[in-house]
């Protein structure tokens, strides 16, 4: 091997997408999976418990309220493209082929309110979810909507309001679905 | 291969397409979620890495930034003995177009062969051959260009 590929490899291998995308991405499952020496598995498994009892101490009222509107409002800033045009949510429904649940319901959500503009795949807390770029008929901004099927966690999850990191984001559950609503403030 | 081991590798290689670690973990996101959120225990990497490859075609050809050029001769590539760190490797890597890192990074991080680049990238080996080539000056003529000129102007 001569030394530009050596200069690349260690290029390539100094680049790694982050943790928490990771973890999201993976939802956990392949925690079950790592193949560590073992008295790794004994100190990590301590950090993780002092580290949850912790957090759960702290956060034991609000954290899955706040960990899904954080990651709703960082989403929303990232202002990214819709993967899929579509005007109206049997079109889009057609498109996000994968989704587990059928857009077509959530029409009562945008009626006389939104104008859809198009949407995407995205995820929560590691969750499916669809995304949809909104057109707010009264105020003409874009707001982004977030749905999800309902799983375990997600249903612990209270509706809230709150304003974070310039975004204001608006969760609710309704008929099995998560909602999450995010506007620039 | 690891879940998380073949995520990364998919992001290195996005990476490689797109130059931009943003882009990148876009792509890498979709493709993962499509492909993968319903089928845990059927990853495939060649089906990761081709979808991550038309993901990336799709975006950048609707920003039109991805341009084909005709692909030139075979040509001894010279012997490159320095050792860069990689904010300089990374100067060198954005003066590459799309193709010439993908083809680079397949070859000499992946250690795949020509004719496997070949397979990924719908091309004929000669023609990966001639790209890894022109990657590959390009990258020195831009490392040269870039820094020794600098270190003359500065000596001097």
């Amino acid at each position: 091997m001569n030394n530009f590929e050596e200069n690349l490899r260690k290029y390539y291998s100094s680049k790694n997408l982050r943790d928490d995308k990771v973890d999201l991405l993976l939802g956990g499952e392949n925690s079950k999976r790592m193949n560590l020496p073992g008295y790794f598995k004994y100190a990590a498994a301590v950090i993780i418990i002092i580290t949850f009892t912790f957090g759960y101490l702290q956060f034991t009222n609000n954290k899955i309220e706040l960990s899904v509107a954080k990651e709703i409002a960082m989403n929303h800033s990232k202002q990214l493209e819709v993967e899929y045009t579509a005007d109206n949510l049997n079109e889009l429904e057609n498109k996000l082929s994968k989704l587990e649940f059928k857009l077509s319901n959530i029409k009562s959500e945008l009626n006389g309110k939104y104008n859809l503009l198009g949407g995407r795949y995205c995820s929560i807390q590691g969750n499916l979810a669809a995304q949809l770029k909104l057109k707010n008929l009264l105020t003409d901004k874009i707001e982004t909507l977030y749905v999800s099927k309902l799983n375990d966690d997600l249903n612990k999850l209270s509706s809230s309001n709150m304003n974070m990191d310039g975004v204001n984001i608006r969760v609710w559950k309704k008929d099995g679905l998560l909602y999450g609503r995010a506007s620039d403030i | 291969m690891e879940d998380r081991e073949l995520l990364q590798s998919g992001y290195r290689y996005a990476l490689s397409l797109t130059h931009n670690e943003q882009d990148a973990e876009d792509i890498v996101q979709d493709v993962w979620l499509r492909l993968f959120i319903k089928n845990r225990n059927a990853k495939s990497k060649a089906l990761y890495y081709a979808s991550i490859r038309n993901r990336f075609i799709d975006i950048y050809r609707r920003k039109k930034l991805v341009v084909m050029e005709d692909i030139d001769e075979v040509s001894q590539v010279e012997q490159f003995d320095n050792d860069l760190s990689i904010k300089d490797i990374e100067k060198c890597l954005e003066k590459l177009r799309p193709e010439e890192r993908e083809v680079l990074f397949l070859n000499c991080v992946e250690e795949y062969s020509a004719s496997e680049i070949g397979e990924i990238t719908n091309q004929s080996r000669s023609t990966v051959l001639s790209i890894i080539g022109r990657g590959k000056r390009k990258f020195i003529n831009t490392y040269k260009y870039l820094f020794e000129t600098n270190i003359t102007k500065t000596s001097g």
